[in-house]
């Protein structure tokens, strides 16, 4: 499993193990059952506080990505096809209340954000068809 | 079990003193002291060590130095700042030496950390360079496999690189959940990476003592142009600052660090030291 944290970013920590954790989980390279380095193993590799590693992977079980198995360790949950795909669309509507937010503070309004929407789909179809 | 337990500890030294110290390391975690210069870190670390007199209570895995001192020292070890040994000893020599006096010693241990830092053993001590002899000495502290490690200042001094192997090692030390470490230190970039808890002293007393996901969840770094904030928010500001671009400043309340015109950042650990001892000069 690769992960890099920096401690300089404005993400804590902790939560980009589990993005970086979830985006692996959910891409595939990460297989359900898989089993994860333990939580102190995480903290000395990534050389982070064993609270961070724990939290990250605690907050990971919580939502179903990771499951703890008393004494065997962590592993990768099982991820069905329709939970990647829920994973996938919850990102995407991420991205676009972004851009919304931002066509709001510029005073952008939602015909012109729409008609934006509907060029962009023209260009890519346009040229996957090239 | 606590790690680390100091309740009420005193000390009067005239220009050294802490007042009223309260602290708990839980067993499993590494916690950072840090402080401005004389802010008692080294007299802390001290008492710890039970190499000062001091009235109140320290005790180590649930032991005081006078219950059962045999026991409180034998599952401890200290590494002060000030190098330890006899400069004209050769490497060897100390391995020799360690190995007699302590019947805990570690000697493949020791060896082992030897050769993965390339340190001769026919080396002189006085030709190491210092922060070679800053990584011996904690080596030579692990060889006798304490349960809880007590450092002042182990990064101090040397560059990035040995400092790194150093902080590597604190953290293969920390694979076991029943080490802990108390570490004072300067270097507030190493406590970004391996703490778990950061106390901060100022003037002999503990200004907080908190968990640095806490800490980090709670605080934000915030600038905001002149006019901004009103007065009262401003005084709100812990270390605030004013200068020609606005005003500047440490808070935990999010109806100031979420105003529109404010920005907020996450503030490292050195950024909230600053900000808590900032002082009107």
């Amino acid at each position: 499993m690769k992960l890099i944290v920096s401690s300089l970013s404005q993400i804590p920590i902790y939560e980009q193990i589990k993005q970086q954790i979830k985006e692996q989980v959910f891409s595939g390279a990460l297989k359900s059952g898989e089993q994860l380095p333990s939580i102190r193993m995480l903290a000395k590799e990534l050389k982070v506080g064993v609270i961070t590693s724990k939290r990250a992977y605690d907050d990971l079980c919580e939502e179903g990505v990771l499951v703890s198995h008393q004494g065997k360790g962590i592993f990768v949950a099982e991820i069905s096809a329709e939970s990647v795909r829920d994973n996938h669309l919850q990102l995407v509507e991420e991205h676009l209340r972004d851009a919304v937010s931002l066509a709001k503070q510029y005073g952008i309004n939602e015909t012109e954000v729409k008609s934006a929407l509907e060029k962009i789909y023209k260009e890519i179809n346009g040229n996957e068809r090239n | 079990m606590n790690g680390i337990e100091i309740t009420n500890l005193n000390v009067d030294f005239g220009k050294f003193t802490l007042q009223n110290i309260n602290l708990t390391v839980p067993q499993g975690t590494v916690m950072g002291l840090i402080g401005r210069n004389g802010a008692g870190k080294s007299t802390l670390i001290k008492c710890a060590a039970d190499s000062c007199d001091y009235s109140g209570e320290v005790k180590i895995n649930g032991i005081t130095a006078y219950g059962d001192r045999v026991t409180y020292f034998s599952q401890m070890a200290v590494v002060f700042d000030e190098l330890m040994f006899n400069d004209e000893l050769k490497v060897k020599d100390l391995l020799e030496r360690y190995e007699k006096v302590y019947p805990k010693f570690d000697g493949t241990f020791f060896s082992r950390y030897l050769d993965f830092f390339h340190i001769e053993r026919k080396t002189k001590l006085c030709k190491l360079s210092f922060g070679m002899k800053k990584k011996l000495q904690l080596i030579a502290v692990m060889s006798l496999r304490p349960q809880t490690l007590i450092l002042d200042e182990p990064t101090t001094g040397i560059d990035p690189a040995d400092r790194s192997e150093i902080i590597d090692m604190l953290a293969d030390f920390m694979l076991d959940e029943n080490h802990t470490v108390l570490l004072s230190t300067h270097i507030t970039s190493d406590l970004d990476k391996i703490a778990d808890y950061i106390t901060l002293l100022d003037d002999g007393k503990i200004i907080f003592s908190d968990s640095k996901d806490n800490l980090q969840d709670r605080y934000r770094l915030i600038r905001a142009e002149s006019g901004t904030l009103t007065p009262s928010e401003c005084e709100a500001l812990i270390g605030v600052k004013y200068s020609a671009f606005g005003t500047e400043g440490l808070t935990d309340r999010k109806d100031i660090y979420t105003k529109p015109s404010v920005t907020a950042v996450i503030p490292t650990v050195e950024e909230i030291m600053l900000a808590f001892t900032e002082r009107e000069d």
